[in-house]
């Protein structure tokens, strides 16, 4: 049924398998590692920095990065590139806003600080689940999906089989080896993607003449590339012609490393304290490294594209016909033939492909694959701490999760992925669209309780409560109304002139919101905020 | 309110107002003449993004310090 390119290639075929075999081998070797609950949910606290910083990179990137980015920034210009910066700029405010903090407390799921900080044992664990819940949902899918956006075009897979050789690897290894086996893996993608994307940063800067013949290019090509909002000449996307809109996506993406389920239950896996934050500068450097390379990947992508890509001829003149670039019309005819995903889903492998080397493109694919999985394994050990721990046994008080928490916790991480697998076979549209509003969502409804609990005294159990239940719905009807109304969730859901990326202005009105409640509520007992707040910031 | 540590204080000074700092530069001077990078035409100006990656680095070693 796929049109262009011929079979499989064996090299990046051979790629691929080699990376399962890898990451199967690890589920296989670690599972005896995770006997009991704590070793199961967090790796019996005993990951060192490197590993735990690597970790946390591939966990917290999702396949988008890897995906979509390039596309992004080839499409909205330098200005962009302070999006990317900015969530890097996140990860070392995190070791001291939560990492540390957080580590210090050790809870065993991401819920219970919720739940003793603010005194509500049962509710506490929907007020942070149920937000939890459904991004982690979201987000699984979407990563699946993700694992076969590389898979359908690269290893010429079926859409369907792909979606199920995926979820059927994670599940192996998260059901034998737990969040040992979590780890140790995404450590290991950690380390594979970022060897992935630099290497093919480099490769498409030679392929292009050089450095300066690659920046020569880029500017040849868009002229409005480097154009920030105050620019007599204009902007290359309108996204980008305010300062709001720049600012807003450095500050969303930014703020999310501090306060998101799947970055925050790493901090709980860390030796001890000094070691959590010690893995954020592991975490900062590969991230860095990822993103610094993704940036020239994205910078270069439409010349590149444009010059040596096997579809630029049959692009051109449709592209000249529609007044389009022609890396968009590529990108277009690639996603008819593969009828899957977004558009802009297939910038990092198209630009790949024009460089045209096979070993190239062989470790790509496991790249890919790396952030892709990594996400998913990340968010399924949230999720079955959440749904077999926190709610199966501590809410309804099932004899079952409390006795058999390991083989609780396995089970449901068979049930979560065959449910998210089942979704992601025939996944709606919408569904996929979501993601962007499951980020905001966590950060505007539960960040502030998770933030201010820590740093603030006077952080109440109605300020956490009441903060969830506006803002969740806030978030969704914002999001949704700007994405139906206006075609894309950027611009303000009461007027397209104006851009709030991801509707980011939920998060300062949450924290707002979240203090106005607090203040005028009765504060929490002296021995609930010495203990949990307090003691948090002693030094061990 | 907890007593903030100075470091983190510091971090996000650092972070916020690298960024801050080049956007209001930016805006200030937005037909910027260009100037040139080891042959590249990218603007020297636009090397600083990419320094903040560094600037992040040098931050995270300070927050993990003792």
């Amino acid at each position: 049924m796929h049109q262009y390119g011929v079979g499989v290639d064996p090299i990046v075929a051979a790629g691929a398998v080699l990376y399962f075999l890898i990451i199967i081998g690890v589920g296989v070797y670690s599972r005896k590692l995770a006997s009991g609950a704590d070793d199961y949910y967090v790796a019996g606290r005993s990951v060192g920095a490197f590993a735990n910083g690597a970790a946390l990179t591939s966990t917290f990137l999702s396949p988008a990065s890897f995906l979509g980015l390039p596309c992004f920034i080839f499409v909205l210009g330098y200005p962009f590139w302070w999006a990317l910066v900015g969530i890097i700029a996140g990860f070392p405010i995190a070791a001291l806003m939560t990492a540390g903090p957080l580590r210090k407390y050790a809870p065993v799921s991401f819920t219970y600080y919720y739940c003793y900080r603010y005194e509500m044992p049962v509710a506490g664990r929907f007020v942070a689940g149920v937000p939890t819940f459904v991004a982690g949902i979201l987000y699984v899918v979407l990563s699946l999906v993700g694992t076969a956006l590389f898979m359908v075009p690269l290893l010429h897979l079926p859409y369907k089989l792909s979606i199920l050789i995926a979820a059927f690897i994670v599940l192996l290894y998260t059901v034998l080896g737990g969040m040992y086996a979590t780890t140790w893996n995404a450590a290991f993608q950690c380390v594979v993607m970022v060897l992935a994307a630099g290497i093919g940063a480099i490769a498409m800067i030679v392929k292009l003449g050089g450095w300066g013949h690659f920046w020569q290019s880029v500017i040849t090509t868009s002229p409005k590339f480097f154009n920030m909002p105050s620019a007599p000449a204009g902007v290359q996307h309108p996204f980008m012609a305010m300062w709001l809109g720049v600012i807003g996506f450095y500050f969303t993406w930014h703020y999310g490393f501090s306060a998101m389920p799947y970055t925050v239950v790493r901090f709980f896996t860390a030796m001890d304290v000094k070691t959590a934050k010690k893995s954020i500068i592991w975490a900062t450097f590969m991230g860095a490294t990822l993103y610094l390379a993704l940036t020239i990947i994205g910078s270069g992508a439409r010349v590149i594209m444009e010059s040596f890509h096997p579809l630029a001829a049959k692009a051109a003149p449709i592209a000249a016909a529609k007044h389009k670039p022609i890396a968009i019309i590529i990108l277009v005819l690639i996603k008819k033939t593969f009828g899957i995903g977004k558009v802009t889903d297939y910038a990092t492998i198209a630009a790949m492909e024009s460089i045209g080397s096979s070993p190239l493109m062989a470790i790509i694919v496991a790249g890919g694959l790396s952030i892709a999985m990594s996400t998913v394994a990340g968010w399924i050990m949230v999720l079955n701490s959440l749904l077999s721990r926190d709610w199966m046994g501590k809410v309804f008080k099932s004899k079952f999760a409390e006795e058999k928490p390991v083989l609780s916790a396995r089970i449901w991480t068979v049930i979560i992925l065959a449910v998210c697998s089942f979704i992601a076979l025939n996944p709606p549209a919408l569904i996929i669209d979501l993601s962007g509003w499951a980020f905001v969502v966590i950060l505007a409804s539960i960040g502030p309780s998770l933030v201010l609990g820590i740093w603030w005294k006077r952080a109440t159990k109605a300020a956490a409560v009441w903060t969830a239940v506006l803002m969740a719905p806030a978030t969704f009807f914002t999001w949704l109304y700007a994405k139906m109304h206006f075609g894309k969730p950027h611009f303000f859901f009461l007027n397209k002139k104006i851009i709030t990326p991801h509707q980011f202005y939920w998060i300062f009105v949450g924290f707002i919101l979240f203090i106005i409640i607090s203040l005028m509520t009765k504060p929490p007992a002296e021995e609930t905020v010495q203990k949990y707040c307090v003691e948090l910031h002693e030094p061990e | 309110m907890v007593k903030v540590p100075k470091k983190l204080i510091l971090a996000f000074v650092i972070l916020y107002g690298y960024a801050f700092f080049w956007w209001f530069m930016e805006a200030l001077n937005p037909n910027l003449s260009k100037t040139f990078i080891a042959g590249a035409p990218a603007p020297t100006w636009y090397c600083w993004i990419g320094a903040l990656y560094i600037v992040n680095l040098g931050v995270a070693f300070m927050v993990a310090s003792d």
